[in-house]
């Protein structure tokens, strides 16, 4: 009789073995495995963190599809996602640069995510993603997000793209003001505002410009134009009612900045033609602290 | 012999039975009795269980206007309630009364880090980064030693974030660098929105006003200033010996003041309309929420560190309910 128990109630514990739920039989094994770990959404975050460091040596050819729809998941951390970037990046597996690209490509995926990737290709091949920056930088169908990105990358090359390239993105108001500023900041680095003045000048005066990109224009050309031209140009913002309460009061704190008597005469003008009460005290205050001890 | 008064038997059956009767009717209606009794008495419990928690909110909202001391017996909707605070173990015990019958709720509380802050630098609008300023969204101690934590953004805004010059933004775990990891950085945020000053710090309307001055403070502070002039320029914070400490708020009536040129150390949270550049020796240890940054930098090497340990420890009481407990236990009487 035990003769024939034992081999049935063995071959029971076998099936009952290969049919157990994940988890069970295999919970070892699994959690041995970086990339379980990694997708595993019930594991910490340092833990997966750690799973996807791991997987930096790897050669797992599972790997990097299994790790692109982590980072397509906007629900997941964005130190993970970043985590995952970084491992594609570092990787020589072409698959991974195809993956990057395919998500950069795709509208569908979220801005955020796109930027990731758009990072991790600048990181892993500077030059060979100047073209894709280029063009993602003019393209008036992209988000601002992104084409902030691929300006933000551009100025970091040494070579010089041609000042129109940079002009024509400054320049024109039909992009969006975060990308027309990150073109300004892209020319200060690469010293491309030399004699353009007027160019600067124009746009600070120009009342039908966005007030962010007017004041973004002043704080960077307080150390490319003179400061007698600039005072004339905050004279000018100041004394023209067209000009928004916000800009004509940012023009006065910094004419404020460094008060100048020989304006004096000139902002007593303003303060006369003036009925706005805020602006009024503003010109008020200033004439004040510029008129010499002695006269007042 | 056989007798035939048995008739009265059925008096005497009939008795018992009225007797019976008599004794089941009284002691259901005993039991009715006893039972409503009950029911109102468990009435009597969820009111004063109500106004026990009436209590703990009263306390809490004290706590957060930084009022610590005890609420004596009010009379509220029929009952009262009473509670008190014990700040060493961050305590309330609240007891509601009514109709005799007492209950008592503990809740436990804790300090919390401003609402406002998402990152090291946090805005409404569009942040753009120029210069050498270093933002750090890394976790740091109050002494700008990194904790290991991998903290918040470096950089979280509105809008867009657009980075110039050698500016260095980090966070999340990732350090600085220039152009900046994604990661360190969160562009449109629709939750990122500049209400009030109060709102961002998580306390209650008008709890600030006490703090309201016209007169530019000066530097270096402690505890909390709200300026509600036009500018600040070039403030001195103070030395990493003797820095400022605490909340400055810059905000005027038309959301338009401005924070410019500051330096110096500072720990704890600046929240400005404007903050056109943090420059030269400026380091803030804690964070800074503004409602836009023209320019947050110029020259000079600036930084900006976010710190959990300062911004928990700052002078406005953000309190929140972590843990509470209904006693159960208090004995009650009836008549």
């Amino acid at each position: 009789m035990m003769k024939k128990i034992i081999p049935v109630t063995l071959f029971l514990i076998t099936i009952m073995m290969s049919n157990s739920p994940p988890g069970w039989s295999e919970v070892d094994s699994s959690q041995e495995n970086p990339l379980q770990i990694a997708k595993n959404h019930l594991a910490s975050v340092q833990d997966r963190i750690k799973a996807i460091d791991q997987l930096k040596t790897s050669h797992d050819s599972e790997m990097i599809s299994a790790l692109s729809q982590i980072i397509r998941d906007p629900e997941e951390p964005i130190v993970l996602r970043a985590h995952v970037m970084e491992l594609l990046e570092r990787s020589n597996d072409q698959w991974a640069s195809l993956e990057l690209k395919k998500m950069l490509k795709d509208s569908s995926v979220p801005t955020e995510n796109r930027i990731l990737a758009l990072y991790a290709l600048w990181k892993k091949d500077p030059q060979g993603m100047l073209p894709e920056l280029i063009n993602l930088a003019q393209d008036n169908n992209e988000s601002a997000d992104i084409r902030v990105a691929a300006l933000n990358y551009l100025r970091t090359e040494k070579s010089k793209w041609p000042p129109q390239f940079w002009q024509n993105i400054f320049l024109r108001k039909d992009n969006p003001t975060p990308v027309r500023i990150q073109a300004m900041n892209g020319m200060k680095d690469l010293g491309l505002f030399s004699q353009s003045e007027n160019m600067l000048v124009t746009i600070i005066e120009n009342p039908l410009e966005e007030s962010e990109l007017r004041k973004a224009v002043i704080l960077i050309a307080s150390s490319i134009i003179t400061e007698e031209t600039l005072q004339k140009a905050f004279l000018s913002i100041v004394s023209k009612p067209e000009n928004s309460l916000e800009m004509r009061r940012f023009a006065l704190d910094n004419l404020a900045l460094k008060p100048n008597e020989k304006l004096l005469s000139q902002l007593r003008e303003i303060l006369s033609h003036e009925h706005d009460p805020i602006l009024m005290d503003d010109l008020k205050t200033l004439t004040k602290n510029t008129t010499p001890k002695k006269e007042s | 012999m056989k007798t035939n008064n048995e008739k009265g038997m059925v008096l005497i059956w009939f008795l018992l039975l009225i007797i019976i009767l008599l004794i089941t009717s009284g002691g259901i209606y005993g039991l009715s009795f006893q039972e409503s009794k009950l029911v109102e008495i468990d009435k009597y419990r969820s009111q004063a269980f109500y106004l026990a928690e009436a209590g703990l909110d009263k306390k809490l909202q004290e706590i957060r206007a930084s009022n610590l001391s005890n609420i004596s017996s009010t009379s509220f909707s029929d009952g009262t309630y009473a509670a008190t605070y014990d700040a060493s173990s961050k305590l309330i015990t609240a007891t509601g009364t009514y109709n005799n019958v007492s209950r008592v709720v503990k809740a436990k509380v804790v300090k919390t880090l401003p609402p406002g802050v998402k990152g090291a630098l946090t805005s409404a609008g569009n942040l753009s980064f120029l210069g050498n300023i270093n933002v750090d969204g890394r976790d740091h101690d109050s002494s700008d030693n990194l904790t290991g934590d991998a903290g918040t953004y470096g950089a979280s805004s509105g809008g867009t974030v657009s980075q110039g010059g050698s500016s260095n933004i980090g966070g999340n775990g990732i350090a600085p660098a220039n152009p900046a990891n994604p990661a360190t950085i969160e562009q449109n945020q629709s939750d990122n929105l500049w209400t009030t000053p109060e709102q961002l710090l998580g306390v209650s309307a008008g709890s600030l006003d006490q703090y309201k001055t016209s007169s530019t403070p000066s530097f270096p502070m402690s505890g909390i200033v709200y300026y509600t002039g036009n500018n600040i320029t070039a403030p001195d914070f103070g030395t990493t010996s003797n820095p400022s400490t605490g909340i400055l708020i810059i905000h005027n009536a038309t959301a338009d003041a401005l924070l410019k040129n500051a330096h110096g150390t500072f720990k704890g949270v600046i929240i400005a309309d404007n903050v056109v550049h943090i420059n030269g020796s400026a380091l803030i240890i804690g964070g800074v929420i503004a409602k836009t940054s023209t320019q947050t930098t110029g020259d000079g090497s600036a930084e900006v560190h976010y710190s959990s340990s300062v911004l928990s420890n700052l002078p406005t009481s953000n309190y929140s309910l972590v843990s509470w407990e209904d006693t159960q236990n208090t004995a009650y009487t009836y008549s």
